[in-house]
């Protein structure tokens, strides 16, 4: 499984694949990723990669990756050009879309925000993508990985997050569709 | 000397998901190094933050420091292998460079406890000034070096070329890639070893002082080390061969190593590699009888051709010198793709016919440096800006940054561009800018050179009191060390007078309108006296210490869509509205600093009471 995740400088690329990255190893199965350091963070254009499976370089070849995150509007372009296709682009953004691939579009900032998490849009992103994408670690995983991750003090929290993700109404409508 | 695990105790394995650099920093602690400098550098600088990170984890008595620059580090990490103890010092490749001095003489010298060298390379570039290649340095300077291909790769290595640096009594160098280095994995790690090596300087004048006359015994003592270091990496396990018949076989190594790997399972191609791991001293054997067995070889390395330079009968290899390889730019997995594909059957690449913009990356909200950037560019608005590598290089998106060669070369050539002028009798507006930390680093030489030289300039101390771009690392006016450890402080501004300089003034970065008349003042001593005139411009960096004074703006309805605070502010709070064609302020970037006040020149930036 290639996962692609797109963003500025300073959003929480890192995290994000590092709490995907912990997931997987939650699942038993092996990751492997890369980040953007230095000269980005300073809000320029980010990248990370992560793979799930039997991979041995971090590095992810334009067009073959199974699934991409997007955490800023202005960087879908960028992950849409990593995807295989038909492949999904799950994008924090209201309404989203673009004819080359499958575009989950959910404003996962205002979302967050409503529950007064405004800086767990990422996670908010991740957790409303698991049912969607067969490929991506199980929500316990997610949990497991955010307990991992995470101060003990942030669990609640996010965790609550978690929850309201996997259970957004847009989300489950889709759900049902796609069975 | 001894050398060994403390009496009875075991050795605990554990995975854990680590960066390439977390792990050759674990590498480290399990080899019983006892003393590890470093100079922050992207790719490098989480080395030493995490060989710091398991000293305390583990409770070790490794000696960690952040030395002013990497020469200084190399020569104390060589020194304390002169004592015989192990020793490690990280860089980025260009820091090798700084280092080199050193370097190729201890080759000469040898050591006695074992002394490992990383020198962390950056194919593309992302973050360097150079795609230059660490391992062709290695050839240079006549050390062997190992090319990881993945963490747990960079670990072992780690362990293995103190033990060889031991045996051979030769530095080694280990050269990882930004790839690697900031790439994760599931990593094996050990319980560090302890061993209480002591320090012992034994005299050998002709060895530690060797003279001219007894560098060419050494030179000949080395040549014959590379010859017995050769034969040895033979037998590495970090080359090896893949089994099978093929028109066609890969050498590489490195992370191009992983790359083609994954290219050739994920396509289920058949083309048997020769993965090399020691690229210097080649073990030309091993090389040969691969190469013995294909019609044509291709040879996939990065940054530059190290492995392909040293193969001797080069008529059926293929690779940058034959125009295979691209001779520039990181090797992405696209690229090495469809050098793969001229050669051997792969299926055609289905690449996304999409073309995206990238944001560049700009100066923080609130950081001081932009204030200063934009004073400087108000009282000088024609001004020559040499300047230097930091956070503030990107004044470069302000028009504040004309020059960025090296470290220290913003006052060299500061320097050099007034003297160019000076001689046909003009005084060159130059106002030149170099941060605290790069100051120190390769600075302090340069302003000797300006004052001992009667140059005429003025140049802007940026101090925000850190080495900031690189992850906020102690400076030598910090008062603090790696590990936490108080220690001594220099301070900024004698160490400007000590260097003859007689017109220095300091003030807040923020002061845009003093400043700015500062810089005029200073220009106008820089022509009447043809001196050089300094100016420090401090302001702690906002990440680290946030303003404690709020001053909340807003941009008023009058604004006329001029630009100007954009192209000469350029603070990311400030964003142009496309259907208002008016600026205004990005609440959820906004730090409330209320410098851009000063940015607009119609006053159109207001506070919010």
């Amino acid at each position: 499984m290639k996962i692609v995740i797109t963003g500025l400088g300073g959003q929480g690329t890192v995290m994000f694949s590092r709490i995907l990255a912990a997931a997987a190893k939650f699942q038993g199965m092996d990751a492997i990723s890369t980040e953007t350091h230095g000269m980005a963070q300073r809000g320029g254009s980010v990248i990370s990669f992560v793979k799930i499976g039997n991979f041995m370089s971090p590095l992810i070849r334009r067009g073959t990756a199974d699934c991409a995150f997007c955490l800023k509007e202005s960087e879908a372009l960028r992950a849409i050009s990593y995807l295989s296709q038909g492949s999904p682009l799950f994008v924090n953004a209201p309404s989203y879309s673009h004819e080359s691939t499958q575009v989950f579009s959910i404003d996962a900032s205002a979302e967050s925000a409503k529950l007064g998490n405004p800086r767990g849009a990422n996670l908010y992103l991740l957790a409303y993508a698991i049912p969607l994408c067969p490929g991506l670690p199980g929500i316990e995983a997610v949990r497991e990985a955010v307990r991992a991750t995470l101060k003990k003090q942030l669990w609640e929290t996010n965790l609550a997050l978690i929850e309201a993700a996997f259970n957004n109404e847009k989300n489950r409508v889709l759900r049902t569709a796609q069975h | 000397m001894s050398s060994g695990s403390a009496a009875g105790a075991s050795v605990v394995r554990t995975s854990q998901f680590l960066s390439g650099n977390s792990a050759i920093a674990h590498g480290i602690v399990e080899a019983w190094c006892h003393v590890a400098t470093a100079y922050p550098g992207t790719p490098s600088t989480e080395i030493l933050e995490e060989v710091a990170r398991f000293k305390k984890l583990y409770q070790l008595p490794i000696y960690v420091e952040w030395s002013v620059n990497e020469k200084v580090a190399f020569d104390i990490a060589y020194a304390a292998a002169i004592t015989g103890k192990r020793a490690a010092v990280a860089m980025k490749q260009v820091g090798l460079n700084v280092a080199s001095d050193s370097l190729l003489s201890a080759a000469y010298t040898g050591v006695v406890g074992g002394l490992i060298l990383i020198s962390c390379d950056d194919p593309g570039p992302h973050s360097s000034q150079t795609e230059q290649d660490t391992r062709l340095f290695s050839i240079f300077a006549k050390v062997p070096v190992l090319d990881p291909a993945t963490p747990q790769e960079a670990l072992e290595m780690v362990k293995y070329a103190f033990d060889l640096s031991e045996r051979h009594r030769i530095p080694v160098i280990i050269r990882p890639t930004t790839r690697l280095c900031h790439g994760l994995a599931n990593v094996t790690t050990s319980t560090p070893d302890s061993c209480n090596q002591k320090a012992s300087f034994r005299k050998n004048s002709a060895r530690w002082a060797a003279t001219p006359a007894f560098r060419l015994g050494l030179h000949m003592e080395l040549e014959e080390k590379l010859k017995i270091i050769r034969a040895e990496f033979e037998d590495a396990s970090f080359n090896f061969a893949d089994e099978g018949e093929s028109p066609l076989g890969i050498i590489t190594s490195g992370v191009a190593y992983a790359t083609v790997r994954d290219i050739l399972e994920e396509t289920g191609t058949r083309i048997p590699i020769l993965k090399i791991g020691t690229v210097h001293p080649l073990p030309l054997p091993l090389v040969e009888r691969f190469i013995a067995r294909f019609k044509k070889v291709l040879v996939v390395e990065e940054p530059d051709r190290a492995i392909e330079i040293q193969i001797r009968n080069r008529t059926n290899v293929l690779g940058r010198e034959t125009g295979h390889v691209p001779t520039s730019g990181e090797l992405v997995p696209e690229i090495v793709y469809e050098t793969i594909r001229t050669l051997a059957a792969l299926p055609e690449q289905k690449i996304p016919d999409i073309s995206f913009k990238t944001v560049a990356p700009t100066l923080c909200p609130g950081c001081g440096h932009r204030s200063a950037f934009f004073a400087i560019r108000k009282a000088n608005m024609k001004g020559i800006f040499p300047s230097d590598i930091g956070c503030y290089t990107l004044g470069i998106n302000m028009g504040a940054v004309d020059t960025c060669l090296d470290m220290g070369a913003g006052i060299t050539i500061a320097d050099g561009i007034s003297k160019s002028y000076a001689q046909d009798g003009e005084c060159a507006p130059v106002v030149a800018t170099i941060g605290d930390s790069t100051f120190f680093h390769a600075g302090i030489p340069a302003l000797l050179n300006a004052v001992a030289s009667k140059s005429a300039f003025v140049l802007v101390i940026l101090d925000n009191d850190i080495v900031a771009m690189t992850g906020h690392q102690p400076t030598p006016t910090s008062g603090i060390q790696a590990d936490g450890r108080a220690v001594g402080k220099a301070s900024l501004r004698e160490m400007v007078r000590a260097c003859g300089v007689e017109f220095i003034e300091e003030i807040d970065a923020y002061e845009v309108k003093t400043l700015s008349e500062l810089v005029k003042k200073a220009r106008e001593y820089v022509r009447t006296k043809s001196k050089v005139a300094v100016l420090i411009a401090k302001h702690p960096c906002v990440l680290i210490h946030p303003n404690e004074k709020r001053v909340k703006v807003t941009v008023t309805d009058e604004c006329n869509g001029c630009e100007y605070c954009l192209k000469f502010f350029e603070c990311p709070a400030l964003k142009m509205d496309a259907v208002s064609e008016k600026v205004h302020i990005d609440r959820s970037v906004c730090v409330d600093c209320g410098e851009c006040i000063d940015a607009c020149p119609t006053k159109m930036i207001v506070e919010v009471r």
